[in-house]
Protein backbone atom coordinates (compact mmCIF):
# COMPACT_ATOMS: atom_id res chain seq x y z
CA UNK A 1 0.00 0.00 0.00
CA UNK A 2 2.36 3.03 0.99
CA UNK A 3 6.01 3.17 -0.56
CA UNK A 4 8.02 2.42 2.46
CA UNK A 5 11.14 2.67 0.34
CA UNK A 6 11.53 6.84 -0.73
CA UNK A 7 9.80 8.39 2.29
CA UNK A 8 11.89 6.02 4.30
CA UNK A 9 15.13 7.20 3.05
CA UNK A 10 13.34 11.04 3.03
CA UNK A 11 13.23 10.89 6.86
CA UNK A 12 16.77 9.14 7.31
CA UNK A 13 18.08 12.16 5.45
CA UNK A 14 16.15 14.75 7.46
CA UNK A 15 17.39 13.18 10.51
CA UNK A 16 20.87 13.19 9.14
CA UNK A 17 20.90 16.97 8.39
CA UNK A 18 20.68 18.71 12.05
CA UNK A 19 18.79 17.66 15.49
CA UNK A 20 17.86 21.56 15.74
CA UNK A 21 15.81 21.24 12.78
CA UNK A 22 13.53 18.17 14.24
CA UNK A 23 13.05 19.86 17.15
CA UNK A 24 11.54 23.24 15.46
CA UNK A 25 9.45 20.94 13.40
CA UNK A 26 8.43 19.10 15.93
CA UNK A 27 6.58 22.10 18.17
CA UNK A 28 4.81 23.40 14.73
CA UNK A 29 2.88 19.74 14.57
CA UNK A 30 -0.73 19.71 15.80
CA UNK A 31 -2.51 16.48 16.45
CA UNK A 32 -6.79 16.71 15.75
CA UNK A 33 -8.65 14.09 15.72
CA UNK A 34 -12.06 13.02 12.94
CA UNK A 35 -14.49 11.19 15.46
CA UNK A 36 -17.59 10.16 14.12
CA UNK A 37 -20.24 8.36 15.22
CA UNK A 38 -21.03 5.91 12.74
CA UNK A 39 -24.82 4.89 11.06
CA UNK A 40 -27.10 3.38 12.93
CA UNK A 41 -29.62 2.21 10.65
CA UNK A 42 -28.99 1.38 6.84
CA UNK A 43 -29.69 3.70 4.41
CA UNK A 44 -33.18 3.54 2.65
CA UNK A 45 -33.21 3.25 -1.29
CA UNK A 46 -35.30 6.50 -2.66
CA UNK A 47 -36.45 7.41 -6.11
CA UNK A 48 -35.54 5.83 -9.08
CA UNK A 49 -32.80 3.23 -7.12
CA UNK A 50 -36.55 2.14 -5.08
CA UNK A 51 -38.64 2.53 -8.27
CA UNK A 52 -36.61 0.17 -10.54
CA UNK A 53 -36.67 -2.76 -6.59
CA UNK A 54 -40.25 -2.27 -6.83
CA UNK A 55 -40.47 -3.19 -11.00
CA UNK A 56 -38.13 -6.21 -10.84
CA UNK A 57 -39.19 -6.97 -7.59
CA UNK A 58 -42.55 -7.47 -9.27
CA UNK A 59 -41.27 -9.21 -12.31
CA UNK A 60 -39.91 -11.79 -9.77
CA UNK A 61 -43.23 -12.34 -7.92
CA UNK A 62 -44.38 -13.08 -11.16
CA UNK A 63 -42.77 -15.61 -12.27
CA UNK A 64 -41.67 -17.27 -9.16
CA UNK A 65 -43.69 -20.76 -7.83
CA UNK A 66 -46.96 -21.17 -6.65
CA UNK A 67 -46.92 -20.32 -2.61
CA UNK A 68 -48.09 -23.54 -1.22
CA UNK A 69 -50.23 -21.75 1.16
CA UNK A 70 -51.86 -25.16 2.96
CA UNK A 71 -48.33 -26.57 3.34
CA UNK A 72 -47.13 -23.95 4.87
CA UNK A 73 -50.01 -22.58 7.24
CA UNK A 74 -52.30 -23.78 9.72
CA UNK A 75 -56.14 -22.46 8.19
CA UNK A 76 -57.00 -19.65 10.00
CA UNK A 77 -54.09 -19.20 11.93
CA UNK A 78 -52.57 -15.19 12.66
CA UNK A 79 -49.39 -16.18 10.36
CA UNK A 80 -51.79 -16.86 7.42
CA UNK A 81 -53.74 -13.43 8.16
CA UNK A 82 -50.36 -11.57 7.61
CA UNK A 83 -49.24 -13.50 4.25
CA UNK A 84 -52.92 -12.47 2.86
CA UNK A 85 -52.79 -9.08 3.71
CA UNK A 86 -49.53 -8.96 1.76
CA UNK A 87 -50.79 -10.84 -1.60
CA UNK A 88 -53.83 -8.51 -1.34
CA UNK A 89 -51.37 -5.62 -1.54
CA UNK A 90 -49.30 -7.63 -4.24
CA UNK A 91 -52.42 -8.20 -6.26
CA UNK A 92 -52.79 -3.95 -6.84
CA UNK A 93 -49.41 -3.99 -8.65
CA UNK A 94 -48.99 -3.92 -12.41
CA UNK A 95 -46.26 -2.91 -13.92
CA UNK A 96 -47.65 -4.25 -17.66
CA UNK A 97 -49.89 -1.94 -19.88
CA UNK A 98 -52.95 -1.00 -17.97
CA UNK A 99 -55.43 -2.53 -20.44
CA UNK A 100 -53.53 -6.30 -20.05
CA UNK A 101 -53.90 -6.73 -16.20
CA UNK A 102 -56.37 -8.96 -15.30
CA UNK A 103 -59.52 -7.57 -14.10
CA UNK A 104 -60.78 -10.90 -12.02
CA UNK A 105 -58.29 -10.98 -9.68
CA UNK A 106 -59.55 -13.10 -6.86
CA UNK A 107 -58.60 -12.66 -3.07
CA UNK A 108 -56.40 -15.90 -2.98
CA UNK A 109 -58.93 -18.00 -0.91
CA UNK A 110 -60.86 -15.61 1.52
CA UNK A 111 -58.69 -13.19 3.24
CA UNK A 112 -61.14 -11.89 6.22
CA UNK A 113 -62.81 -14.65 7.87
CA UNK A 114 -62.46 -16.88 10.48
CA UNK A 115 -62.90 -14.65 13.27
CA UNK A 116 -60.22 -11.60 12.66
CA UNK A 117 -59.65 -10.68 16.71
CA UNK A 118 -59.57 -14.02 18.13
CA UNK A 119 -56.25 -15.24 16.92
CA UNK A 120 -53.86 -12.55 18.18
CA UNK A 121 -55.42 -12.39 21.56
CA UNK A 122 -55.34 -16.55 22.15
CA UNK A 123 -52.14 -16.44 20.55
CA UNK A 124 -50.66 -14.67 23.34
CA UNK A 125 -48.10 -13.41 20.88
CA UNK A 126 -45.67 -10.17 22.40
CA UNK A 127 -46.12 -7.21 19.93
CA UNK A 128 -42.46 -6.07 19.01
CA UNK A 129 -42.50 -2.19 18.72
CA UNK A 130 -40.44 -1.29 15.82
CA UNK A 131 -38.68 1.94 16.44
CA UNK A 132 -38.98 4.93 13.92
CA UNK A 133 -35.60 5.71 11.87
CA UNK A 134 -36.76 9.55 13.16
CA UNK A 135 -36.35 10.23 16.41
CA UNK A 136 -36.85 12.88 18.85
CA UNK A 137 -33.53 14.52 18.00
CA UNK A 138 -34.17 15.08 14.65
CA UNK A 139 -37.35 16.80 14.93
CA UNK A 140 -36.16 18.94 17.22
CA UNK A 141 -33.18 19.70 15.36
CA UNK A 142 -30.69 19.40 18.16
CA UNK A 143 -27.24 19.38 16.66
CA UNK A 144 -25.63 18.09 20.11
CA UNK A 145 -27.45 14.98 19.84
CA UNK A 146 -25.72 12.06 18.79
CA UNK A 147 -29.32 10.38 18.16
CA UNK A 148 -30.09 12.80 15.20
CA UNK A 149 -29.78 11.57 11.29
CA UNK A 150 -29.35 7.56 12.28
CA UNK A 151 -28.52 6.88 8.25
CA UNK A 152 -25.48 8.96 8.29
CA UNK A 153 -22.14 9.61 9.34
CA UNK A 154 -22.01 11.98 12.09
CA UNK A 155 -18.43 14.02 12.98
CA UNK A 156 -17.59 15.72 16.13
CA UNK A 157 -16.70 19.94 15.84
CA UNK A 158 -16.02 22.08 18.55
CA UNK A 159 -15.50 25.71 18.48
CA UNK A 160 -12.16 26.47 19.90
CA UNK A 161 -10.55 29.43 22.27
CA UNK A 162 -10.64 31.39 19.24
CA UNK A 163 -14.10 31.01 18.29
CA UNK A 164 -13.61 28.45 15.12
CA UNK A 165 -15.31 25.15 14.29
CA UNK A 166 -12.70 22.67 13.99
CA UNK A 167 -12.55 19.29 14.99
CA UNK A 168 -10.65 18.31 18.60
CA UNK A 169 -7.10 19.24 18.69
CA UNK A 170 -4.04 19.95 20.17
CA UNK A 171 -0.28 20.48 20.45
CA UNK A 172 2.13 17.01 20.08
CA UNK A 173 3.88 17.24 23.76
CA UNK A 174 7.13 15.80 24.51
CA UNK A 175 7.97 12.42 23.45
CA UNK A 176 4.33 11.40 22.49
CA UNK A 177 3.60 10.10 19.35
CA UNK A 178 0.62 11.37 17.07
CA UNK A 179 -1.87 8.97 17.84
CA UNK A 180 -1.33 9.41 21.65
CA UNK A 181 -1.44 12.89 21.14
CA UNK A 182 -4.59 13.34 19.79
CA UNK A 183 -6.58 11.25 22.11
CA UNK A 184 -5.09 12.91 24.66
CA UNK A 185 -6.29 16.29 23.10
CA UNK A 186 -9.85 14.71 22.59
CA UNK A 187 -9.75 13.96 25.70
CA UNK A 188 -8.95 17.52 27.30
CA UNK A 189 -10.77 19.41 24.90
CA UNK A 190 -14.28 17.25 24.84
CA UNK A 191 -13.94 15.26 28.41
CA UNK A 192 -13.50 11.75 29.29
CA UNK A 193 -17.33 10.16 29.24
CA UNK A 194 -16.60 8.88 25.77
CA UNK A 195 -15.59 5.41 24.64
CA UNK A 196 -13.25 6.15 21.43
CA UNK A 197 -11.55 3.97 18.58
CA UNK A 198 -8.38 5.34 16.94
CA UNK A 199 -7.68 3.43 14.31
CA UNK A 200 -4.45 2.89 13.60
CA UNK A 201 -1.22 5.50 14.60
CA UNK A 202 -0.89 7.68 11.61
CA UNK A 203 -3.19 10.54 9.74
CA UNK A 204 -5.51 10.14 7.46
CA UNK A 205 -4.97 13.52 6.37
CA UNK A 206 -3.55 17.14 6.93
CA UNK A 207 -4.19 20.78 6.90
CA UNK A 208 -1.48 23.85 6.41
CA UNK A 209 -2.28 26.83 7.74
CA UNK A 210 -0.30 29.61 9.16
CA UNK A 211 3.40 27.87 9.91
CA UNK A 212 1.71 24.60 11.47
CA UNK A 213 0.20 21.64 10.25
CA UNK A 214 -3.05 19.92 11.70
CA UNK A 215 -2.49 16.05 11.56
CA UNK A 216 -6.04 14.37 12.01
CA UNK A 217 -6.67 11.13 13.05
CA UNK A 218 -9.79 8.90 12.38
CA UNK A 219 -11.68 7.76 15.53
CA UNK A 220 -15.27 6.15 16.21
CA UNK A 221 -17.12 6.95 19.67
CA UNK A 222 -18.74 3.56 20.57
CA UNK A 223 -20.09 4.99 23.78
CA UNK A 224 -20.83 8.50 25.62
CA UNK A 225 -20.92 11.75 24.48
CA UNK A 226 -18.78 15.09 24.57
CA UNK A 227 -19.00 17.73 27.26
CA UNK A 228 -16.86 20.61 26.22
CA UNK A 229 -14.09 22.03 28.63
CA UNK A 230 -14.18 25.66 28.78
CA UNK A 231 -10.68 27.10 28.08
CA UNK A 232 -10.08 24.51 24.92
CA UNK A 233 -13.73 23.89 23.65
CA UNK A 234 -16.79 26.28 24.39
CA UNK A 235 -19.57 24.28 22.32
CA UNK A 236 -19.68 21.65 19.69
CA UNK A 237 -21.67 19.42 17.21
CA UNK A 238 -22.60 16.31 15.60
CA UNK A 239 -22.87 17.47 11.90
CA UNK A 240 -22.93 15.38 8.62
CA UNK A 241 -20.65 16.32 5.78
CA UNK A 242 -23.01 18.09 3.73
CA UNK A 243 -23.81 20.50 7.26
CA UNK A 244 -19.96 21.02 7.33
CA UNK A 245 -18.91 23.16 4.51
CA UNK A 246 -20.97 26.08 6.16
CA UNK A 247 -19.32 25.56 9.66
CA UNK A 248 -15.70 25.05 8.89
CA UNK A 249 -13.37 27.57 7.35
CA UNK A 250 -12.60 27.45 3.74
CA UNK A 251 -9.07 26.11 3.90
CA UNK A 252 -9.71 23.93 6.63
CA UNK A 253 -12.90 22.53 4.63
CA UNK A 254 -10.62 21.71 1.41
CA UNK A 255 -8.37 19.77 3.51
CA UNK A 256 -10.69 17.44 4.96
CA UNK A 257 -13.58 17.10 2.69
CA UNK A 258 -12.05 13.85 0.62
CA UNK A 259 -11.58 12.47 4.40
CA UNK A 260 -15.03 12.88 5.14
CA UNK A 261 -17.98 10.11 4.26
CA UNK A 262 -21.39 10.80 2.19
CA UNK A 263 -22.45 7.75 3.69
CA UNK B 1 -31.95 -9.53 -14.47
CA UNK B 2 -35.10 -11.02 -15.68
CA UNK B 3 -35.42 -11.29 -19.53
CA UNK B 4 -38.59 -11.44 -20.21
CA UNK B 5 -38.68 -13.73 -23.38
CA UNK B 6 -36.57 -16.45 -22.01
CA UNK B 7 -38.15 -16.66 -18.70
CA UNK B 8 -41.49 -17.12 -20.45
CA UNK B 9 -40.31 -19.57 -22.69
CA UNK B 10 -38.76 -21.49 -20.44
CA UNK B 11 -41.60 -21.32 -17.99
CA UNK B 12 -44.03 -22.47 -20.71
CA UNK B 13 -41.59 -25.17 -21.99
CA UNK B 14 -41.88 -26.96 -18.06
CA UNK B 15 -45.42 -25.64 -16.80
CA UNK B 16 -47.18 -29.44 -17.81
CA UNK B 17 -44.29 -31.36 -17.97
CA UNK B 18 -43.17 -33.74 -14.51
CA UNK B 19 -40.00 -34.39 -14.47
CA UNK B 20 -40.12 -38.48 -14.61
CA UNK B 21 -36.38 -39.19 -12.86
CA UNK B 22 -37.13 -37.29 -9.76
CA UNK B 23 -40.63 -38.49 -9.37
CA UNK B 24 -39.33 -42.13 -9.53
CA UNK B 25 -36.76 -41.37 -6.84
CA UNK B 26 -38.80 -39.52 -4.55
CA UNK B 27 -41.12 -42.61 -5.14
CA UNK B 28 -38.65 -45.02 -4.04
CA UNK B 29 -37.37 -42.91 -1.08
CA UNK B 30 -41.17 -42.50 0.32
CA UNK B 31 -41.61 -46.54 -0.21
CA UNK B 32 -37.94 -47.35 1.41
CA UNK B 33 -39.00 -44.99 4.33
CA UNK B 34 -42.57 -45.89 5.32
CA UNK B 35 -41.29 -49.39 5.04
CA UNK B 36 -38.68 -48.55 7.47
CA UNK B 37 -41.01 -46.68 9.91
CA UNK B 38 -43.64 -49.14 9.21
CA UNK B 39 -41.46 -52.09 10.53
CA UNK B 40 -39.65 -49.97 13.24
CA UNK B 41 -42.55 -48.22 14.56
CA UNK B 42 -45.21 -50.38 15.09
CA UNK B 43 -48.73 -51.31 14.53
CA UNK B 44 -50.43 -47.78 14.05
CA UNK B 45 -49.13 -47.04 10.67
CA UNK B 46 -49.33 -50.44 8.71
CA UNK B 47 -52.60 -51.64 7.75
CA UNK B 48 -51.78 -54.73 5.49
CA UNK B 49 -49.40 -56.30 3.49
CA UNK B 50 -49.97 -54.30 0.52
CA UNK B 51 -51.09 -51.25 1.86
CA UNK B 52 -48.46 -49.48 3.81
CA UNK B 53 -50.01 -45.82 5.22
CA UNK B 54 -46.92 -43.92 4.32
CA UNK B 55 -46.66 -40.05 6.39
CA UNK B 56 -49.10 -37.90 4.12
CA UNK B 57 -46.37 -35.11 4.08
CA UNK B 58 -44.56 -37.08 1.53
CA UNK B 59 -47.69 -36.63 -1.02
CA UNK B 60 -48.23 -33.19 0.09
CA UNK B 61 -44.53 -32.78 -0.86
CA UNK B 62 -44.56 -34.51 -4.27
CA UNK B 63 -47.84 -32.77 -4.94
CA UNK B 64 -45.96 -29.27 -4.40
CA UNK B 65 -42.72 -30.15 -6.09
CA UNK B 66 -43.48 -31.79 -9.06
CA UNK B 67 -47.24 -31.67 -9.92
CA UNK B 68 -47.57 -27.68 -9.27
CA UNK B 69 -47.87 -25.04 -12.56
CA UNK B 70 -45.38 -23.10 -11.88
CA UNK B 71 -46.88 -19.01 -13.08
CA UNK B 72 -45.57 -17.58 -15.90
CA UNK B 73 -45.02 -13.59 -16.76
CA UNK B 74 -48.11 -12.27 -18.13
CA UNK B 75 -47.72 -11.64 -21.87
CA UNK B 76 -45.61 -8.36 -22.69
CA UNK B 77 -46.52 -6.25 -25.30
CA UNK B 78 -43.72 -4.38 -28.13
CA UNK B 79 -44.42 -0.90 -25.49
CA UNK B 80 -43.64 -3.10 -22.26
CA UNK B 81 -40.45 -5.20 -24.18
CA UNK B 82 -39.29 -1.50 -24.79
CA UNK B 83 -40.16 -0.04 -21.06
CA UNK B 84 -38.17 -3.15 -19.43
CA UNK B 85 -35.42 -2.60 -21.77
CA UNK B 86 -35.32 0.77 -21.01
CA UNK B 87 -35.52 0.25 -17.46
CA UNK B 88 -32.80 -2.16 -17.94
CA UNK B 89 -31.06 0.76 -19.29
CA UNK B 90 -31.31 3.46 -16.57
CA UNK B 91 -30.36 0.82 -13.68
CA UNK B 92 -27.30 0.52 -15.40
CA UNK B 93 -26.58 3.86 -15.78
CA UNK B 94 -27.45 4.01 -12.76
CA UNK B 95 -25.21 1.61 -11.13
CA UNK B 96 -22.28 2.92 -13.09
CA UNK B 97 -22.47 6.28 -12.17
CA UNK B 98 -23.16 5.11 -8.80
CA UNK B 99 -19.67 2.98 -8.31
CA UNK B 100 -17.70 5.41 -10.23
CA UNK B 101 -18.72 8.08 -7.63
CA UNK B 102 -17.93 5.88 -4.92
CA UNK B 103 -14.45 4.71 -6.59
CA UNK B 104 -13.63 8.12 -6.61
CA UNK B 105 -14.16 8.76 -2.88
CA UNK B 106 -12.43 6.29 -2.62
CA UNK B 107 -8.99 7.35 -4.39
CA UNK B 108 -9.73 10.97 -2.98
CA UNK B 109 -9.75 9.56 0.69
CA UNK B 110 -6.53 7.06 0.35
CA UNK B 111 -4.61 10.74 -1.71
CA UNK B 112 -5.46 12.17 1.39
CA UNK B 113 -3.96 9.84 3.61
CA UNK B 114 -0.91 9.53 1.39
CA UNK B 115 -0.32 13.49 1.61
CA UNK B 116 -0.78 13.19 4.92
CA UNK B 117 2.09 10.94 5.70
CA UNK B 118 4.18 12.54 3.20
CA UNK B 119 3.61 16.06 5.58
CA UNK B 120 4.41 14.05 8.22
CA UNK B 121 7.71 12.94 6.88
CA UNK B 122 8.81 16.09 6.39
CA UNK B 123 7.14 18.10 9.70
CA UNK B 124 8.43 15.15 12.05
CA UNK B 125 10.64 12.15 10.99
CA UNK B 126 10.16 10.84 14.22
CA UNK B 127 6.04 10.42 14.19
CA UNK B 128 6.53 9.61 10.76
CA UNK B 129 8.51 6.54 11.77
CA UNK B 130 6.34 5.90 14.48
CA UNK B 131 3.09 6.21 12.44
CA UNK B 132 4.63 3.28 9.53
CA UNK B 133 4.49 1.41 12.42
CA UNK B 134 2.39 -1.58 12.52
CA UNK B 135 -0.14 -2.17 15.16
CA UNK B 136 0.40 -5.75 16.95
CA UNK B 137 -2.55 -6.91 17.60
CA UNK B 138 -5.26 -4.36 15.37
CA UNK B 139 -8.68 -5.90 15.93
CA UNK B 140 -12.44 -3.96 15.49
CA UNK B 141 -14.19 -3.48 18.81
CA UNK B 142 -16.70 -5.25 20.24
CA UNK B 143 -19.08 -2.03 20.62
CA UNK B 144 -19.25 -1.49 17.08
CA UNK B 145 -22.50 -1.78 15.95
CA UNK B 146 -23.50 -3.09 12.51
CA UNK B 147 -26.30 -0.49 11.14
CA UNK B 148 -29.67 -2.22 10.80
CA UNK B 149 -33.29 -1.71 9.35
CA UNK B 150 -35.08 0.64 12.39
CA UNK B 151 -32.84 1.60 15.77
CA UNK B 152 -32.70 -0.12 18.72
CA UNK B 153 -35.00 0.78 21.68
CA UNK B 154 -32.28 1.87 23.71
CA UNK B 155 -30.19 4.09 20.97
CA UNK B 156 -27.56 5.38 22.21
CA UNK B 157 -25.46 4.50 25.61
CA UNK B 158 -24.19 7.53 27.87
CA UNK B 159 -22.12 5.96 29.47
CA UNK B 160 -23.73 6.58 33.30
CA UNK B 161 -26.65 8.73 35.09
CA UNK B 162 -25.44 12.05 33.38
CA UNK B 163 -27.19 11.02 29.91
CA UNK B 164 -28.68 13.30 27.40
CA UNK B 165 -26.64 16.62 27.96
Amino acid sequence: MLRRGLPSRLARGARLLSTTRVAAAGAAVRAAVILQRDPIVLQQSKGFEAAADGYFGWLEYMSAEQFPREFFFKKGSSAEKKWLELEDARAAEWYFDPASKPQDKAAPGGSADAEPGKEAESGGERLIAVQPRETAADAAGDVRSLERRLDRTLYLVVKDEAGQWAFPHGEVQGEELLHEAARRALKEACGGQMSVWTVGRGPVGHCKAGGRTTFFVKGHILAGQARPVQPLASDFKWIAREEMESVLPAEYWAAVKSVLSTV
Amino acid sequence: MVVVGGRAAAAAGISARVRPGLLRAAKAAAGAKSSSSGSSGGAGTRRGANQTTADPRYEQMKQILFYQEPRTLPAASEEDVERHLAILRAEKIFKMTASARRRAEREARFAAMEAAYEALAEADPRLYEAACKKESSATFPRQMRVPTETPPTKIWDYLGAQAQQ
